[in-house]
């Protein structure tokens, strides 16, 4: 009898050391991953349910090979809050097609519906130019009106960035949409971040939205950090990659071009951590198209 | 004399510890806090408390990293990561939310795909 108990309480005693519940953690990163499979992550976001699963993987690794460890708690953290993650990312997605599908509904209908217009008429997106403003102060006029829309427009259109973007008029040159390098870009890199895609689409659209009389300069800056020789290639590696990611999404490529400016025009102090952050930065000049 | 070398000995072992983060992934992780504040992520209670934890995870992954555990320092780098990346999402899917249900709205059509 004293045996047999004893054998029991080892086996318990073994059991017991074999069997380590699942932190709540891990518990709440599996059901949330559950969820978000069954979400609309599953046909929008694809790619971070990947990654949402992945993590999730790790986090049982970790588990099995050594539960309760602050490690396996972490990464059963991580797995929680890709899941989340999948799920937002995949309702985000599903309104964005919303709006898509019916913005290309309305463009279906605009064209369908002009075709059926007298084509001698001018459209409405057409203002007849006044006849008798030939003169050189009548002109500048024009200009000034149109470079102040053009400003009026693209602040509607980026309004949603808040501070991520800047917009400011500078004579000489024209309007300028300035955005932070640290978020644009891969740190130390001349790639574009993935989470900033969203947002440079965004840009895109805008900087379409003006027409084809505009033309664009991409320009990179830098701080004073490194040589000049390293920061001009550097700079100009980055608006290279803006540019080509702005022409995959829909700019003419006759119509933008990448400038790199190094370290030789800063906005703020380089003496100072504040002051490099914006210096680091890229700046779309966006001016009148010459012949047009 | 041995006093000096202690303290040099000393200074590198920080030295070397602080250096245990990877920068690029420290910048990251940061640069994403800073996207969502500047997109309004503020405004929004659900992304402030994903920021603030990610702000919590980042200090606390460089304690980490100075206490030599940098494996788990670098684990919770990727949880703040994480949690940057959620704020962030929840401010931009708010505003599609937003946007879908305007257009919806003004084309007075396809109101039964959103819930």
């Amino acid at each position: 009898m004293r045996a047999a108990t004893g054998f029991l309480s080892l086996g318990l005693m073994t059991l017991g050391c074999a069997t380590e519940w699942p932190s709540s953690e891990l518990v709440e990163a599996r059901s949330a991953y559950r969820e978000a499979s069954v979400s609309r992550a599953a046909s929008f976001s694809a790619e971070r349910l990947g990654d949402a699963r992945r993590a999730l993987d790790r986090a049982e690794g970790a588990y099995e090979a050594a539960p309760g460890t602050p490690e396996a708690k972490a990464l059963a953290y991580v797995a929680l809050r890709r899941a989340e993650l999948a799920k937002v990312s995949g309702e985000y997605e599903f309104d964005r097609h919303i709006v898509a599908e019916l913005e290309a509904q309305r463009g279906r209908s605009a064209t369908e519906q002009a075709s059926t217009t007298n084509p001698g008429e001018p459209t409405p997106t057409e203002p007849a130019m006044p006849a008798d403003d030939t003169t050189a102060n009548g002109e500048q006029s024009l200009a000034a009106q149109h470079d102040s829309a053009e400003l009026a427009t693209l602040g509607e259109a980026l309004s949603s960035l808040g501070t991520l973007v800047t917009l400011k008029k500078e004579d000489g040159r024209g309007t300028l949409v300035v955005l932070d390098s640290s978020f644009v870009f891969v740190p130390k890199k001349a790639e574009i971040a993935d989470g900033a895609r969203d947002e440079l689409e965004l840009i895109a659209r805008a900087l379409q939205a003006l027409g084809q009389d505009e033309s664009l300069v991409v320009e990179g800056h830098t701080d004073s950090t490194g040589s000049d020789a390293q920061n001009l290639a550097f700079s100009k590696a980055r608006a290279e990659a803006l540019v080509k990611f702005f022409v995959s999404h829909g700019i003419a490529a006759d119509r933008i071009r990448a400038e790199g400016r190094g370290e030789g025009a800063p906005i703020a102090t380089n003496d100072t951590a504040e002051g490099r952050a914006l210096n680091r930065r890229i700046e779309i000049v966006i001016a009148k198209r010459e012949g047009r | 004399m041995k006093r000096v070398t202690l303290c040099i000995c000393g200074m590198a072992l920080l030295g070397c510890a602080s250096r245990t983060l990877p920068e690029a992934k420290l910048t990251k992780a940061e640069g994403t806090i800073s996207a969502a504040a500047a997109v309004g992520a503020g405004r929004n209670a659900r992304a402030s408390e994903h920021l603030e934890l990610a702000k919590k995870e980042i200090e606390e992954a460089k304690t980490l990293a100075r206490d030599g555990k940098t494996r788990e320092a670098r684990i919770v780098l990727q949880g703040a990561q994480a949690d940057a990346e959620l704020g962030l999402m929840i401010v931009r899917a708010a505003k599609a939310r937003k946007e879908a249900k305007e257009a919806v709205d003004s084309e007075g059509q396809l109101s039964s795909r959103l819930p």
